[in-house]
């Protein structure tokens, strides 16, 4: 390796090394103005808690038992819905792919449920299907699926004609043509299309868990706003946080991993 | 010759919610058995649509298409396809794109895989057919594609300007080359181009269209006197000129 080489290579690993440094200086001082304005009474800290307030509440659930059994719940669920969403998602976008006239006849459909705000819907589900797990579950569907479909589709259709003629040059039919073209050519679309579902999905999970439910995240924060131990609510959104980082890394791995 | 091909009488129009396009009309010839034949015309003039209903990918609105296999055989003649690009799919390596072919007929196994090697070997890709497209050049990925349509057996081969993607310094020698498989392999080609000079050097005969909507204006047999059997030389037959001229003045006429 030259010399310039191994200076450039070097200036790209001291940019990045500066990056992450910066990155959690930022953290880090948040947290220290946090923990210092609390202690020097510049904030009230029964309403704006602080760090050192949320580590003792986080251990004293820990403790009780029930904080991870509230993590464990909105988890499942999140990751549940997420799941669901993802494979219909794709399986309704493909059979609006093979049939042209069901994609013409349902479009404006698929523009309504996907702009309508779906904790409008939130309610409704409750009196439908009860405070359960199904609910928690679906509530976290109805905000994601639509928007999915809508983007998966229109990846979908937007393959290149020539590479579609190829196939059929070749003899092949348009299961060929999804098989080999269409799919192959879409797993990137498919995998960023994930990523936003997964946000989403934890969005309606909390929605629902707001709404209906005695255990997760979202029961935690309620509950905790209406007792006003505003630590607990701070502290489920910082775990709320640090759980939707760790579902986007996992699938941003996924991503890597796939595109070509 | 036998004409492998026959077109009767080829009509065809694209319709659009504006109004109908004419593109080919009363088009008739034939394609004879292991002939290279080139389709020249001014652009848009419905060529590459000709090269769909040979293929079976559009139907004609009138007119027949008949046939006469030289072994007898009462099926349509296979046929091979080659597109403008070469469409390599970029997420497969060279061999999985060139045992495509093979995957959606359902008779790729260990047999045919060999034969692809074998192709890959003797046109010089071997060392790339792990390789994905995107590391190869542009006359080697287009030597690619050619195989993947070869890998089917075809008896015809259609050629869409599959040389026009192309920079002109790779152009002529990628004609070049993939005119020397063509003719190494026997295969029966109709080549749609508009460029004069390629249909001059590789073909045997050579169909002029008109301007849309596209009927025969002429057909032109082709004879140069070349010192070796490669198009390239073909650029320096003495006859070269005196086509050239003619295929000019016939595609400039009623200007």
């Amino acid at each position: 390796m030259s010399e310039e080489q191994k200076q450039y290579l070097d200036r790209i690993l001291r940019y990045q090394k500066g990056i992450r440094f910066f990155r959690l200086l930022l953290l880090i001082g948040f947290l220290v103005f946090w923990e210092a304005a609390a202690r020097m009474e510049l904030i009230n800290v029964f309403f704006f808690s602080s760090p050192c307030r949320m580590l003792k509440t986080f251990v004293s659930l820990l403790n009780s038992g029930s904080l991870l059994m509230h993590i464990g719940c909105t988890l499942a669920e999140t990751l549940i819905s997420f799941t669901l969403v993802t494979v219909l998602s794709l399986l309704i976008a493909i059979w609006l792919w093979y049939c042209r006239t069901a994609s013409d006849v349902s479009e404006p459909f698929w523009v309504i449920l996907n702009s309508l705000p779906k904790s409008a819907l939130a309610p409704l589900l409750i009196v439908w299907l009860g405070t359960g797990m199904k609910t928690i579950i679906i509530a976290g569907m109805s905000v994601a699926i639509f928007g999915s479909i809508i983007n998966i589709y229109t990846g979908l259709k937007q393959v290149d004609e020539d590479m579609v003629k190829l196939i059929y040059t070749l003899n092949g039919t348009k299961r060929d043509v999804l098989m080999k073209v269409v799919l192959p050519k879409n797993i990137p679309n498919v995998i960023s299309n994930m990523k936003v579902n997964i946000g989403l999905s934890l969005v309606g999970v909390i929605i629902g868990e707001f709404l209906a439910a005695r255990r997760g995240l979202g029961y935690l924060i309620i509950y905790g706003s209406q007792v006003f131990k505003l630590d607990m609510v701070l502290m489920s959104i910082m775990l709320l946080s640090l759980i939707a980082i760790l579902l986007y890394g996992i699938i941003h791995l996924l991503e890597k991993k796939y595109t070509y | 010759m036998k004409p492998l091909l026959k077109l009767s009488h080829i009509s065809y129009s694209y319709h659009t919610p504006y109004g109908e396009i004419p593109s080919l009309k009363d088009v008739s010839f034939d394609i004879k058995n292991d002939e290279f034949l080139a389709i020249v015309g001014p652009s848009g003039c419905g060529k590459s649509t000709l090269l769909n209903i040979i293929a079976g990918l559009t139907q004609p609105e009138k007119g027949s298409i008949q046939f006469e296999n030289p072994d007898g055989s009462l099926n349509y003649p296979t046929i091979g396809y080659m597109l403008q690009r070469d469409e390599l799919l970029p997420w497969r390596s060279i061999m999985e794109n060139v045992t495509l072919g093979l995957e959606i007929h359902h008779t790729l196994n260990k047999q045919t895989k060999k034969e692809a090697l074998l192709l890959l070997r003797k046109y010089g890709l071997d060392s790339f057919k792990d390789a994905k497209p995107g590391e190869l050049s542009g006359g080697m990925r287009q030597r690619a594609a050619l195989i993947r349509t070869l890998m089917l057996y075809p008896k015809v081969l259609l050629l869409d300007e599959p040389f026009s993607a192309l920079d002109y310094q790779t152009r002529l020698s990628v004609a070049d080359d993939i005119g020397h498989i063509i003719k190494k392999e026997r295969k029966t080609a109709v080549l749609v181009t508009h460029d004069l000079s390629e249909a001059i050097t590789l073909a045997d005969r050579i169909v002029v269209l008109g301007r849309r909507p596209a009927t025969v204006k002429r057909i032109m047999e082709i004879h140069l006197t070349k010192e070796e059997d490669i198009p390239l030389s073909a650029r320096n037959a003495k006859e070269f000129p005196l086509y050239f001229n003619e295929l000019w003045k016939e595609l400039n006429q009623n200007e």
